[in-house]
C-alpha cells in the first residue's frame, strides 16, 4: 500500500549519496585544476 | 460557530501566520541544505586526509550555526501561534496535527540540538569519525524535523488516516503510518528539502564567486563551488520530478488550487499548459474580482493534461466547472458541495441536541447514520462546505497563485543552467575569469529566496479557504480575540523578525569578509 512512497523516501539518502560519490569523483579528478593558484588575480575595487 | 468572527481578524490572523512563515522560511531552507554540504565537506576532509578540507567545513558550518539560531527563534513562534491564533483549528484536528509536531519536537530537536553541540565544539575533543557522524546526525536531524512539519502540512492539503468523532466533534488519529506515507506528505517533504538543498547549493556558490571576484581564498572558493553546483545540480534536477508529482497530487485532490495556478477557468480534454502569462485588470466574471482574464498569455496544448493525469486528452476541470459543475465529467457544483456540508452540520447538531436532551435512543441512530460509509462519502466529506457562504470565496487569488508558480517554476530552470556553468568554468580552471558570471552569481542568491518563497506562496494561497482541505475553512479555525490584539502582535513581530534578519545578514557578512583563515589569503 505504501509502496510508492517508500521508493520516494528512500530516493532521498540516495540522492545525498549519489551526490557525494560524484562530488568526491570530480575532487579527485580535478584536484590539480583546483590547486592551481592563480597568478594575477586582480582583487575588485 | 462563525458567530463573531469577522473578515479582518481571519486576515490579520493569516497574515501574522504569513509573516512568521515566511521569515522563518527565510532561515530553514538554508540550514536543510548548508548542513548536508557541510557533512558531505567534512566527509571529503576524513576520507582524503586533506586539512584544507576541514578548513572549508569549519568556515560554512560558522554560517550554518548563525543562520540556525535565528532560525529556530522563528520556528518556536510559528508554533505558538497554533495555539493564539488558530485555537479552533488545534481543538478540531489537534489529535492528528500534534502527532507529527510532538514527534518534530521530540526526535529531531533533541537530535539536532545534541550532536550540533559536538559539531561545533568537539573538535580535537573527539574522533574525526565520531565528529563526522555528529556532523551527518545534525544535517539528517534538521532534515528529519522539516519532514514531521511537512507530514502536518501534507495532511492539511489531504486528510488521511483518521475519523471524525461525533462525540466530540473531533477529528481523531486511525492510522499514524498512513498519515505518515500520504503521498502528498512525502511528495511535499521531498519537494521542500530537495529545493532547500537548491538554495544552500546557491548560497555557497554565491559567496563563493565574492570571493573570487575580491581575488581571495580562490581554492577554497573553487572547491566549494565544485561540491555545490554538483549537489546542486542533482538537487534541482531531483526537485523538478518531485515538483511533478506534488502537481499531481493537486490535480487529485486540490482541483480547484490547480486550475488557479494555471489560470485555467474552463476545463477541456487535452487541455494547454499556460508557460507565460500577463494577467490584464479585467475580469472574467463581474461577481468574483479573483477570476482576472489574460492580457497575453503562451499555451502548449495538452501539456496540462498529460502533466495533471499523464494522459494527453484527459479532461482537467477548470474554475468554472468546479464552481457550477460539469455533469458530464461528474463534477459536483460548489451549491451540490455545500447543500452536501450544510446536511453534514445538521446532523451533528441534531445529535448534540439529542445527547443533550438525554434522548439515547435518537442520539445513538444518528451517531449510525453519521458514521455510516453512504454518509461519509456523499455528505461528511464535504462537511466545511457547509459553512461557506458564498460560493466565489472557494476561489482563491488566480492572478497570486498563477505567479507564484510560474516564478518559481522560471527561477527552478534558470538554476538548472546556473549549476553546469558554474561547474563548468570552475573544472575548466576559468571561474576567475568570468567575472560577469561571478556577479550574477551573487545575484542568484536572492533569486533563490524568491523561488522558495513563491513555492510556499503558491501552497497556501493556493489552497485558500481552506484550512483543512474541504473539512474546515480558515474562518472557522481562528481564534475568536480582537482584532486590535492580532494588529498589535503582528507589528510587534514584523518589527523583532526584520531586526533579526538584519543581524543576521550582518553577522554573516562579517564572518565573509574575515573568510577561512587561510594563510596569505589569496591562494
Amino acid at each position: 500500500m505504501y509502496w510508492s512512497s517508500i521508493f520516494w523516501f528512500i530516493s532521498w539518502p540516495v540522492l545525498v549519496i549519489i551526490s557525494y560519490q560524484l562530488i568526491k569523483f570530480t575532487i579527485l579528478k580535478y584536484e590539480e585544476i583546483l590547486e592551481k593558484p592563480v597568478k594575477k588575480a586582480v582583487p575588485e575595487k | 460557530m462563525l458567530e463573531g468572527i469577522s473578515t479582518s481578524l481571519v486576515d490579520w490572523s493569516r497574515a501574522q501566520f504569513a509573516l512568521t512563515a515566511m521569515y522563518h522560511w527565510i532561515f530553514v531552507p538554508l540550514t536543510l541544505g548548508l548542513g548536508i554540504i557541510i557533512a558531505i565537506m567534512e566527509t571529503l576532509y576524513v576520507k582524503t586526509g586533506n586539512p584544507e578540507w576541514k578548513r572549508i567545513t569549519k568556515f560554512w558550518m560558522t554560517l550554518f550555526g548563525i543562520n540556525f539560531a535565528i532560525g529556530v527563534a522563528t520556528g518556536i513562534i510559528l508554533e505558538f501561534e497554533f495555539g493564539t491564533n488558530w485555537s479552533n483549528y488545534s481543538w478540531f484536528v489537534g489529535d492528528i496535527f500534534g502527532a507529527p509536531l510532538a514527534i518534530e519536537g521530540i526526535l529531531a530537536f533533541f537530535m539536532e540540538s545534541t550532536f550540533i553541540a559536538i559539531m561545533f565544539f568537539g573538535w580535537n575533543k573527539v574522533s574525526k569519525g565520531f565528529h563526522l557522524t555528529a556532523t551527518w546526525l545534525t544535517a539528517i536531524g534538521a532534515n528529519l524535523s522539516a519532514l514531521w512539519i511537512l507530514v502536518a502540512n501534507g495532511w492539511m492539503q489531504k486528510p488521511v488516516g483518521m475519523v471524525f468523532n461525533p462525540e466530540t466533534a473531533r477529528m481523531e488519529m486511525t492510522s499514524f503510518w498512513e498519515v505518515l506515507f500520504s503521498p502528498m506528505a512525502v511528495h511535499k517533504f521531498l519537494h521542500t528539502t530537495s529545493s532547500s538543498f537548491v538554495l544552500a547549493a546557491i548560497f555557497v556558490i554565491g559567496v563563493s564567486s565574492w570571493y573570487i571576484l575580491k581575488g581571495r581564498d580562490i581554492v577554497f572558493a573553487r572547491k566549494s563551488i565544485v561540491v555545490s553546483s554538483i549537489f546542486g545540480f542533482l538537487a534541482i534536477i531531483y526537485t523538478v520530478f518531485t515538483g511533478d508529482s506534488s502537481a499531481r497530487d493537486i490535480a487529485h485532490h486540490q482541483p480547484m488550487k490547480f486550475a488557479a495556478f494555471e489560470g485555467l477557468y474552463n476545463g477541456s480534454e487535452g487541455a494547454g499548459l499556460v508557460a507565460l502569462g500577463l494577467f490584464s485588470e479585467n475580469s472574467t466574471d463581474p461577481n468574483n474580482q479573483n477570476l482576472k482574464d489574460f492580457a497575453v498569455k503562451i499555451e502548449i496544448p495538452n501539456i496540462l493534461s498529460y502533466m495533471a493525469f499523464l494522459n494527453w486528452n484527459a479532461f482537467v476541470p477548470g474554475i468554472n466547472d468546479l464552481i457550477n459543475g460539469n455533469e458530464k465529467y461528474g463534477v459536483l457544483s460548489a451549491d451540490e458541495k455545500i447543500a452536501r456540508g450544510k446536511l453534514a452540520i445538521e446532523k451533528l447538531k441534531a445529535f448534540k441536541e439529542a445527547k443533550k436532551a438525554g434522548n439515547v435512543v435518537a442520539a445513538d441512530s444518528l451517531k449510525t447514520q453519521i458514521m455510516s460509509p453512504e454518509f461519509q462519502n456523499n455528505n461528511f466529506k464535504y462537511f466545511g462546505y457547509g459553512y461557506i457562504a458564498d460560493k466565489n470565496t472557494l476561489v482563491p487569488s488566480v492572478a497570486f497563485s498563477f505567479y507564484s508558480f510560474h516564478i518559481m517554476v522560471v527561477l527552478g530552470m534558470y538554476f538548472i543552467f546556473f549549476f553546469l556553468f558554474a561547474l563548468y568554468y570552475t573544472l575548466k580552471g576559468k571561474i576567475h575569469k568570468k567575472r560577469k558570471f561571478l556577479k550574477i552569481a551573487i545575484w542568484t542568491i536572492p533569486l533563490a529566496y524568491i523561488a522558495s518563497q513563491a513555492g510556499w506562496v503558491l501552497a497556501e494561497v493556493g489552497r485558500q479557504p481552506w484550512i483543512i482541505q474541504d473539512l474546515m475553512p480558515t474562518i472557522a479555525a481562528v481564534t475568536k480575540i480582537s482584532v486590535g490584539a492580532v494588529q498589535v502582535t503582528f507589528w510587534l513581530f514584523a518589527i523583532i523578525f526584520t531586526t533579526l534578519l538584519i543581524a543576521e545578514i550582518k553577522i554573516m557578512m562579517r564572518q565573509i569578509k574575515i573568510g577561512s583563515k587561510t594563510e596569505g589569503g589569496t591562494n
